[in-house]
C-alpha cells in the first residue's frame, strides 16, 4: 500500500510537469471544464426559477445537490477521466500489453496513471458555490453533518468508480466502443437531481438505477438534516460489494483479451 | 450527382459504425428523459405553466430527443481538430470537391441514421409517455427543419473555422454547446425561461435550430410566427455562410499543413 501512495505521490508530480509543459492546452481545458460546470448552476437556477420544490426538495437543497455533484464529480474527473477516456485507445492498440508487463497492478495503472488538474475550477466552484448557498438561505450545518457527509463522499466516490470501471472493462471485448464512456458521462447528469426523481419511471428502473441513485443524494442528505440510516448502509454495502465486482470482472476480462493490435 | 455518391459512402460508413451511433442517440436520450421526471415532479399531475401543460412539456422534450438527433450537427469536433489542428485538411484540399459541401455530406448520414434511432425511440417512449396530439407536418414546418439542419451546421463549421488560429479550442466548443443549450430551449422551453432570457433567446441563432423547430411540429406556431422564424433562419445563415467564408479565406493562409 505504502509503495502504491509513493508511486501515486510520483505520478501526481510527473502529471503536474505535463500541465505546466503544455499550459495553453491546460488553459483551454481549463476554461472547457469550468464553463460546463457553470452550465449545472445555470440550468438548475433556470429550472428552480419557475417552481419551490421539487419531490420534497426545496430550491436552497436543490443547490446543495448541485453544488455536491460539482465536487464530487469534479473529484472524479481530476482523478479518473484521462484514464477511463484512454481505455478504449490503450486496448484497441494493444498497449495493454506495456501495462500488464509492468510490476504494479494493471486496474491501479488503467485507472490512475493521468491526472486532470483541470477540474480543480469545478471543485472550487462548487466549493464556494454551496458556502453561499448556505450562508445565503440561513441551512444550519453541524460538524458532525459534516463529518458525515465527507465520510459518506468517500464512499459515494467508491461507488462511482466501480461502475465507471466495470462498464469501461467491457471495452475489452468491444475496443472500438470508445463512445461508451462519454455514454457514462451523461449517465452522470442523474447524480444532479434527487433519487426520487427516478420513481417516476416505476420501481423495476429505481432498481435498476439503484448504484447511482444513492450516490449523492445519501451525503446530501446528512448535511441538510435529513439523515436516513438505512439509505447510509445501502451506500455502503453497495458500494464496497460493487468495489469488489469491478475487481473481479477486470480480473475475469484480462482472460478474454487478445492483445491482437500490438 | 458525385455528392450523391460521397453521401451514399459514407452512408456506408456510418452502418459500420452503428453502435456507435446508437450511443450518441441514447447520450441525447438520458436528459431530456430526466427533465420529462423533474417537471412531472414539479408541475403535479394537473399543473399548468405559463399555459403548458404537462404533457405539453413531455411532448416537448420527447421531440427535443428527436430534432437533437437530426438537426444538431457535431462537425466541430471534425473541422476543428481533426482537419485543421491535426492537419487532415490537406487531403481535402488536394480533391477537386468544396470542403464545405463535403463536409456537409458526410454528417448527413450519422443525422439521419441517429434519427431513425430517435424516432424509434419515440413512438416507444410515446407508448409510455403521455403526450399531446401532434398534427401533420406542414410544408412550413418541413422547411423550419431543414433551415434548422443548415444552420446548426454552419454554426458549428464557423466557429469551427477559428481553429486556424487558435491551437486550444476546446474551450470555444465547449462555450458554444452550453450557450446552445440554455439558448435553443434545451433545458426548458425558450417560452418558460425568465424575460431577459426570452429576449437574448429569440435574437440568437440557437433558437432556431431546437425551440421553434419543435414548437413548430407542436403546432404552437401561427403561420404569421412560422414565417417570421424563416426569415430569421435566412438571415443568419446568410450571416454565417459569410463568416464562413471569410475564416476560410484567411484561414487557409494560415495553415501550416502539418498541423498546427
Amino acid at each position: 500500500m505504502k509503495r502504491y501512495l509513493r508511486i501515486y505521490k510520483l505520478l501526481l508530480s510527473i502529471n503536474l510537469s505535463d500541465l505546466m509543459a503544455y499550459r495553453a492546452g491546460f488553459f483551454g481545458s481549463f476554461f472547457g471544464t469550468t464553463i460546463w460546470g457553470v452550465f449545472h448552476f445555470i440550468s438548475i437556477f433556470i429550472l428552480t426559477s419557475r417552481v419551490n420544490s421539487v419531490y420534497g426538495w426545496s430550491r436552497s437543497e436543490l443547490f446543495i445537490l448541485t453544488a455536491t455533484f460539482s465536487i464530487m464529480w469534479g473529484t472524479f474527473r481530476m482523478i479518473f477521466i484521462k484514464n477511463f477516456s484512454q481505455f478504449s485507445h490503450t486496448i484497441l492498440q494493444g498497449k495493454l500489453d506495456g501495462l500488464l508487463l509492468k510490476p504494479l497492478d494493471s486496474q491501479f495503472l488503467m485507472s490512475v496513471l493521468k491526472v486532470n488538474y483541470v477540474d480543480v475550477g469545478r471543485i472550487v466552484m462548487g466549493s464556494v458555490f454551496m458556502i453561499y448557498v448556505i450562508h445565503t438561505y440561513h441551512i444550519t450545518i453541524t460538524l458532525w453533518s459534516i463529518m458525515l457527509f465527507s465520510f459518506l463522499i468517500i464512499f459515494s466516490m467508491f461507488s462511482a468508480y466501480a461502475l465507471w470501471f466495470s462498464v469501461s472493462t467491457i471495452i475489452i471485448w468491444f475496443p472500438r466502443l470508445s463512445n461508451l464512456i462519454e455514454l457514462l458521462y451523461t449517465f452522470a447528469g442523474i447524480l444532479r437531481y434527487p433519487s426520487d426523481l427516478m420513481g417516476g419511471f416505476g420501481e423495476f428502473t429505481v432498481f435498476f438505477l439503484a448504484p447511482i441513485l444513492f450516490i449523492l443524494t445519501t451525503p446530501v442528505k446528512t448535511l441538510i438534516g435529513r439523515m436516513s440510516i438505512p439509505d447510509i448502509a445501502w451506500l455502503i454495502i453497495f458500494s464496497l460489494l460493487f468495489l469488489l465486482f469491478s475487481r473481479l470482472f477486470w480480473k475475469h476480462a484480462l482472460k478474454s483479451y487478445t492483445s491482437v493490435s500490438s | 450527382m458525385r455528392f450523391v455518391h460521397i453521401l451514399l459512402l459514407h452512408f456506408e460508413d456510418a452502418l459500420q459504425e452503428r453502435m456507435r451511433a446508437l450511443i450518441w442517440f441514447l447520450m441525447s436520450l438520458v436528459n431530456p428523459l430526466l427533465l420529462i421526471l423533474f417537471w412531472n415532479g414539479a408541475l403535479g399531475k394537473s399543473g399548468m405553466m405559463n399555459g403548458w401543460t404537462r404533457t405539453d412539456i413531455n411532448t416537448y422534450y420527447l421531440l427535443l430527443i428527436v430534432t437533437s438527433s437530426i438537426l444538431i450537427s457535431h462537425v466541430e469536433d471534425k473541422i476543428g481538430t481533426m482537419d485543421i489542428r491535426e492537419g487532415g485538411l490537406v487531403r481535402y484540399l488536394t480533391r477537386p470537391f468544396s470542403y464545405f459541401w463535403l463536409c456537409f455530406f458526410e454528417e448527413i448520414p450519422y443525422r439521419l441514421l441517429q434519427g431513425i434511432f430517435a424516432v424509434i425511440g419515440f413512438i416507444i417512449l410515446t407508448s409510455l409517455i403521455p403526450i399531446t396530439h401532434i398534427p401533420p407536418v406542414t410544408i412550413w414546418t418541413l422547411l423550419i427543419l431543414i433551415g434548422a439542419l443548415l444552420l446548426s451546421f454552419l454554426m458549428q463549421a464557423s466557429v469551427a473555422l477559428i481553429a486556424f488560429w487558435i491551437v486550444e479550442v476546446g474551450g470555444i466548443f465547449d462555450t458554444l454547446e452550453v450557450v446552445r443549450l440554455v439558448l435553443g430551449g434545451t433545458i426548458l422551453p425558450i417560452i418558460l425561461l425568465p424575460n431577459w432570457i426570452i429576449n437574448i433567446a429569440y435574437i440568437s441563432p440557437f433558437a432556431y435550430t431546437a425551440y421553434f423547430p419543435i414548437t413548430s411540429i407542436q403546432g404552437k406556431l401561427s403561420s404569421e410566427t412560422q414565417l417570421w422564424v424563416l426569415c430569421m433562419q435566412g438571415i443568419w445563415i446568410i450571416l454565417f455562410i459569410c463568416l464562413y467564408k471569410i475564416l476560410w479565406f484567411f484561414g487557409l493562409k494560415k495553415f501550416s499543413g502539418v498541423g498546427q
